[in-house]
């Protein structure tokens, strides 16, 4: 289990999150909303380890984040950014294979076993046809996907001795910049992911940053609902998604927020 | 479909090698005195009668050296610097190293009679070693003063600046010095390889190797540092160290280079750019075949140097820029159009 304890966190002079407690259980799927600038990028970021709390824990099943190695932190938690910018002009087969650096010593090349996990991510989501083709000359939708693609890598841990350990996939906004289409088809890889990870040996739980109401009712099993650096609301769907926390947290007339909460929820 | 992409690298890096071996050997038989390889390696002759084996041992081979040591080191350079800043524009000369190595050696040229500077390999190359390492440490400063990592912002801001300062400071001393020594010291501005001995060499080999040594502990988390400071520290990069290694290898690297043969331009970016056009990316085969090219490009250029006006010898820099200038036009508007 990650979890998060009376976090809060500042750039410099400026508080970006105010006593943040959440739980991401062994194959949960955890959607974190909010308006723009409430803070879910940096409680991402928290929750993987890679920037320090002002206050409170992040810990993984019960050890402090920050006593645990960054090689085998990386084994078990992986982000995909919102955004990937490469300066160079990578394969995305180098890319996929970047996610195997926690798996390797420092001057140590990549074996077949690393390779087959490169593949096997690929695979996963659906881009194993463009594995020699330049990083940067892709589209948006299919750079989303290698980028999950390269997490997925690092996660992969059928060799290891960890191999039955819950492994976090941690995704900020992925389908902000995508239209339609892509935006439907990285949903449906996530959900895929989730359900597939239910079926493996090592549990694979998903929090995911969105502003896609459709997704959080849909896929997600709980709900965060961050306002200002403050939860507002957790819970599964049903209960974040109300009429009452939409108009509060968005600013929404009580009948527009209503008619904006999916379907299946009302 | 399963192989390895390094393996496409590992020929391309032996070629470049070799091809940097073959340059430096060849490269002293060219001149306005033609040699002959039997004389040269004759057993027969001594070494004290054989004008042949003289020129080509004493004053041309340590020229061609000098000419792969500095090339390969540079553009090795460039490559790191490239990449800590994640911007292929970058040159080894960025962030004012070679500023301040200048810096330093127009200080000792103008006023090294005066104190007795009292640093190893002679006064130019210590001051030089000295100017370049001050730089470093302002940059440095500057850079890591409100950062648990380097912020590049800063490190190309504070470069920029220090190139500037720099450059005002040795525009100073040039005013304070005479004619002979305003000559000496333009003519190290514009980057001579003519080393005379195999001094300079040896005394720049010690730190190269040191540098190359950190470069290939970097390889690696440099391409994950390419995708970001946070992406690479996700998966598992201890940033901050890189950074450091990065940047203090490769002001070595620069440092030392520099030394040797004054700041000689553009070889640092117009070798890692065509480097990556054949063989891709991934710095395990970017780094060393780097080096091989950048030595046999400068070892080719020095020869065109000492050539192309003979019996006249031009500064090997003045061939570089005059190359490097318009092929750092191309490639910047080049790439703006692709943005």
């Amino acid at each position: 289990m990650l979890s998060a304890t009376d976090l809060s966190f500042a750039f410099g002079t400026q508080r970006v999150l105010w006593d943040v407690s959440m739980d991401v259980r062994a194959g949960g799927m955890v959607g974190v909303l909010g308006p723009n600038g409430c803070g879910k990028t940096t409680l991402l970021r928290l929750l993987a380890g890679s920037l320090p709390a002002d206050r409170g824990v992040v810990s993984l099943d019960g050890r402090a984040l920050t006593s645990i190695d960054r090689r085998n932190l990386a084994r078990r938690i992986a982000v995909v950014p919102q955004h990937t910018h490469l300066a160079f002009d990578y394969s995305v087969l180098e890319v996929a294979l970047m996610g195997r650096y926690p798996h390797l010593g420092a001057f140590e090349v990549e074996g077949p076993e690393d390779l087959a996990a490169a593949h096997a991510a690929l695979e996963a989501t659906g881009t194993a046809h463009l594995a020699h083709r330049a990083f940067t000359t892709l589209s948006g939708g299919e750079q989303q996907r290698v980028a999950i693609a390269s997490a997925l890598a690092q996660l992969d841990v059928r060799t290891s001795a960890q191999s039955h350990a819950t492994r976090f996939l941690l995704l900020d906004e992925p389908t902000a910049s995508l239209d339609l289409r892509y935006q439907v088809e990285v949903a449906a890889l996530i959900a895929r992911l989730h359900a597939e990870g239910q079926a493996s040996d090592s549990p694979l739980s998903i929090v995911t940053s969105t502003h896609d109401l459709r997704f959080a009712a849909t896929v997600c099993t709980t709900l965060v609902l961050l306002a200002e650096g403050r939860v507002m609301a957790v819970g599964p769907p049903g209960q974040v998604l109300t009429p009452e926390t939409l108009s509060t947290v968005y600013g929404l007339t009580p009948s527009l927020a209503a008619s904006l909460i999916p379907a299946g929820l009302r | 479909m399963r192989t390895h992409p390094l393996k496409r690298g590992v020929p391309l890096v032996t070629i470049s090698l070799l091809t940097a071996v073959l340059a430096m050997v060849a490269a002293p038989f060219v001149g306005p005195t033609p040699l002959s390889m039997r004389d040269v390696f004759s057993a027969t002759q001594p070494f004290a009668d054989n004008m042949d084996a003289q020129i080509f041992f004493l004053a041309r081979l340590p020229r061609a050296l000098a000419a792969g040591l500095v090339g390969g080191t540079l553009a090795t350079a460039g490559v790191v610097f490239q990449a800590l800043l994640r911007n292929p524009l970058a040159t080894p000369y960025t962030l004012g190293i070679s500023a301040g190595a200048s810096l330093g050696a127009m200080v000792a040229i103008t006023f090294g009679a005066a104190i007795p500077l009292g640093l190893p390999f002679g006064g130019v190359t210590g001051a030089s070693l000295a100017g370049a390492g001050l730089a470093v440490l302002v940059v440095y400063a500057l850079a890591s003063a409100r950062h648990s990592g380097l912020s590049t912002t800063v490190l190309l801001l504070a470069g920029v600046t220090m190139n500037a300062f720099f450059s005002a400071l040795i525009l100073f001393v040039q005013y304070l010095s005479d004619f002979t020594e305003t000559f000496r010291a333009l003519r190290w501005l514009m980057g001579d390889l003519d080393v005379a001995g195999y001094q300079p060499i040896l005394a720049a080999l010690p730190l190269v190797v040191l540098a190359l040594l950190a470069f290939s502990w970097l390889a690696r988390p440099l391409n994950l540092m390419t995708l970001g400071a946070n992406a690479a520290a996700t998966r598992g990069v201890d940033v901050v160290r890189s950074q450091r290694v990065a940047f203090f290898a490769g002001s070595l690297a620069t440092g030392a280079a520099v030394s040797v043969g004054g700041p000689i331009g553009f070889v640092g970016i117009i070798v890692p750019h065509l480097v990556r056009l054949v063989v891709g990316a991934d710095h395990r085969v970017v780094l060393p075949a780097s080096f091989g090219v950048g030595a046999t490009f400068l070892v080719a250029c020095d020869v065109l140097a000492r050539t192309v006006m003979s019996p006249l010898e031009l500064p090997v820099g003045i061939i570089t820029a005059l190359i490097g200038g318009p092929f750092f036009l191309y490639m910047l508007i080049s790439r703006t159009r692709a943005i």
